[in-house]
């Protein structure tokens, strides 16, 4: 028998087929980044004439300019940040405390509460009756719908959850005896503690509200509170949008063209999530298999 | 009961927390859902559901009848059925070769890499398809390049090609995803069962599939299980994103269907009852899945 550790294997036929799959996977995966970075940097009408590869042929700034000055998308990028930030935080902590209420033991009505926040994650109530309970709350139209409907979810006090159930009793019963109220052994021993699944969660509720697109063409008329995603998928919709005409009469570039402007767009709203991402994906793979443990 | 009373009272703080929360609850998941009996009412803003008038199943027959109806399961099952097929195989696939490189560093990097266009919103994954398979996208230059097209092929507008082109966006964004899961399902196989095959004289293509398959083969039926309860539910945003009118009989699904005639053509109730059809479905396909998986195997949801 060969000892893996101790002798160095030489790489058999099998292993540089199992590469060269693994390296053509990577590449189908990659590839297509790299060639919409590409165009995103081309000129518009060169781009016109096809056959940009992986590297731009005339290289210009042009695009990226002129979707930084516009003004509609630095509303989209603040209502996209806005959304985000609160719409992570605040569901954090309404998470969090339900989840510290349902592993209270001698809660009052801990199975009846049980089953309220769990039950939504087995059956939802469609899209038309949503949307009409929504109106009638006056959430239409307005910035709450990108946060008040996502305050709980019940995947996420399961994982929650389970974290708290993990941590040692002893502390918080030293805490009880020293005077402390529930919100305090919450606030002081809890969320120190839980720091790991905290930010695991929030990161998955992060990248979801920025990404999220279609509660913004379904709740909201107008274009006050678009998001950088919704515009996105406003453009892939409406193929020719307002939003590029506007833009190109008001500027007069006339080399721009929806190809170059959708692909610069597509980078601009994709960047933040690149950046977090080879520092933060170690978190996301955690929180899978949590899940998939518990779920 | 008094004993009850004084527990609440001295966890008022815990109390007021999830009364709050349940009226929420109430309001934005269990409201919605009672919601649902406009399907058997012909509804209108004006009136709310308390006074529109009762028309019984007259919605659902309308459903039923209607000659688009088939068209639309058949896009859906179809476009459902094609995601899960491939998309397990694939990422089965892509879970025993990730497992099977030696290398840690190569080993990492394919991983995170495979599941970075999870992270990504459909808009943007929408929109690399749609540049590639443009007409002055990547693969129409790179097939006029080697001369095996003199004019650019429209893959975008041809209707034959809609679910095929679905089917490959899902399973390109959703396999690393997806991989991760099976991963740790081989991971969770004994090193002992292996060493028991390698000592019967087992390569390592025979241990993949004498021992690796086999052991995640409770896993792929849990997940098949839940899959297939969800495929009268498939498909939306990616459909909608990328719908144009040339593959229209090919590229509408219930869900967008629900959509356009809800919010577009205002018919709240029959688009409702299309809902309300649709839900019933799954759960009977839930039910009767679980059914079968539990008669011919161990393993089952419940």
């Amino acid at each position: 028998m060969v000892n893996g550790k101790s002798m160095r294997r030489k790489i058999t036929a099998f292993d540089a087929f199992i590469y060269f799959i693994a390296v053509v996977f990577t590449a189908i995966v990659i590839f297509p980044f790299i060639h919409l970075i590409a165009l995103s940097f081309n000129d518009g009408m060169d781009a016109m004439k096809g056959g940009i590869g992986f590297w731009p042929r005339k290289f210009t700034l042009e695009n990226y300019k002129i979707i930084l000055q516009e003004s509609s998308l630095f509303r989209a990028t603040i209502v996209s940040v806005a959304r985000t930030v609160i719409g992570t935080l605040v569901p954090l902590i309404a998470t969090g405390l339900v989840a510290f209420c349902l592993t209270r033991s001698d809660l009052v009505g801990r199975r009846f509460y049980h089953i309220v926040f769990i039950l939504p994650m087995y059956i939802s109530a469609g899209l038309i009756p949503t949307f009409l309970t929504y109106k009638a709350m006056g959430l239409t139209n307005n910035f709450m719908v990108y946060i008040v409907p996502n305050l709980v979810w019940a995947y996420n006090i399961i994982i929650i959850r389970t974290f708290f159930d993990g941590l040692p009793r002893s502390l918080e019963e030293s805490a009880i005896i020293d005077g402390a109220n529930e919100l305090q052994v919450f606030f002081r021993i809890f969320i120190p503690l839980s720091m790991p699944v905290i930010v695991t969660v929030g990161l998955f509720n992060a990248v979801w509200q920025w990404n999220s697109w279609f509660d913004t063409v379904m709740y909201i008329r107008g274009n006050e509170l678009d998001t950088l995603s919704s515009l996105l998928a406003h453009m892939l919709m409406e193929q020719q949008t307002n939003f590029i005409n506007d833009m190109k009469l008001a500027k007069r570039a006339v080399s721009l063209t929806p190809e170059v402007l959708k692909a610069a767009m597509t980078i601009v709203t994709a960047l933040p999530i690149m950046l977090v991402y080879p520092f933060l994906q170690k978190y996301f793979v955690k929180g899978v298999m949590v899940g998939a443990v518990k779920g | 009961m008094k004993k009850t009373w004084m527990k609440f009272k001295r966890q008022y703080r815990l109390q007021i927390i999830m009364i709050i929360m349940t009226v929420w609850a109430l309001l934005i998941c269990y409201i919605p859902i009672m919601g649902n009996v406009i399907a058997f009412q012909d509804y209108s803003i004006g009136k709310g559901f308390l006074h529109s008038p009762w028309v019984g199943l007259r919605h659902f027959k309308s459903f039923f009848t209607n000659r688009y109806t088939l068209q639309l399961i058949r896009n859906t099952l179809a476009m459902s059925v094609m995601s899960l097929i491939f998309g397990t195989i694939f990422a089965i696939s892509l879970a025993l070769i990730i497992n099977e490189i030696r290398s840690g560093l190569l080993k990492k990097t394919v991983q995170t890499i495979s599941y970075l266009p999870h992270f990504l919103s459909m808009g943007i994954c929408a929109n690399l398809f749609i540049q590639i398979l443009g007409r002055r996208g990547l693969i129409n230059g790179f097939l006029q390049e080697i001369h095996l097209l003199d004019r650019p092929f429209p893959f975008l507008e041809t209707e034959q090609l809609f679910w095929i082109i679905m089917t490959i966006l899902i399973v390109w964004k959703e396999v690393g995803w997806n991989a991760i899961i099976y991963l740790a399902a081989i991971a969770g196989i004994s090193e002992e069962v292996y060493e028991a095959a390698k000592m019967d004289g087992a390569g390592r293509l025979q241990c993949i599939f004498h021992v690796t398959l086999p052991g995640i083969a409770p896993t792929v039926i849990i997940l098949a299980i839940m899959d297939i309860a969800k495929i009268f539910n498939g498909g939306f945003e990616q459909q909608l994103l990328m719908f144009n009118p040339n593959v229209m009989d090919y590229a509408e699904v219930i869900n967008t269907y629900v959509y356009k005639r809800g919010m577009g053509a205002a018919e709240f109730s029959y688009a409702t009852a299309v809902g309300v059809f649709q839900s019933v479905i799954s759960i009977l396909l839930l039910v009767i899945v679980n059914r079968i998986a539990r008669k011919f195997s161990e393993v089952s949801l419940w």
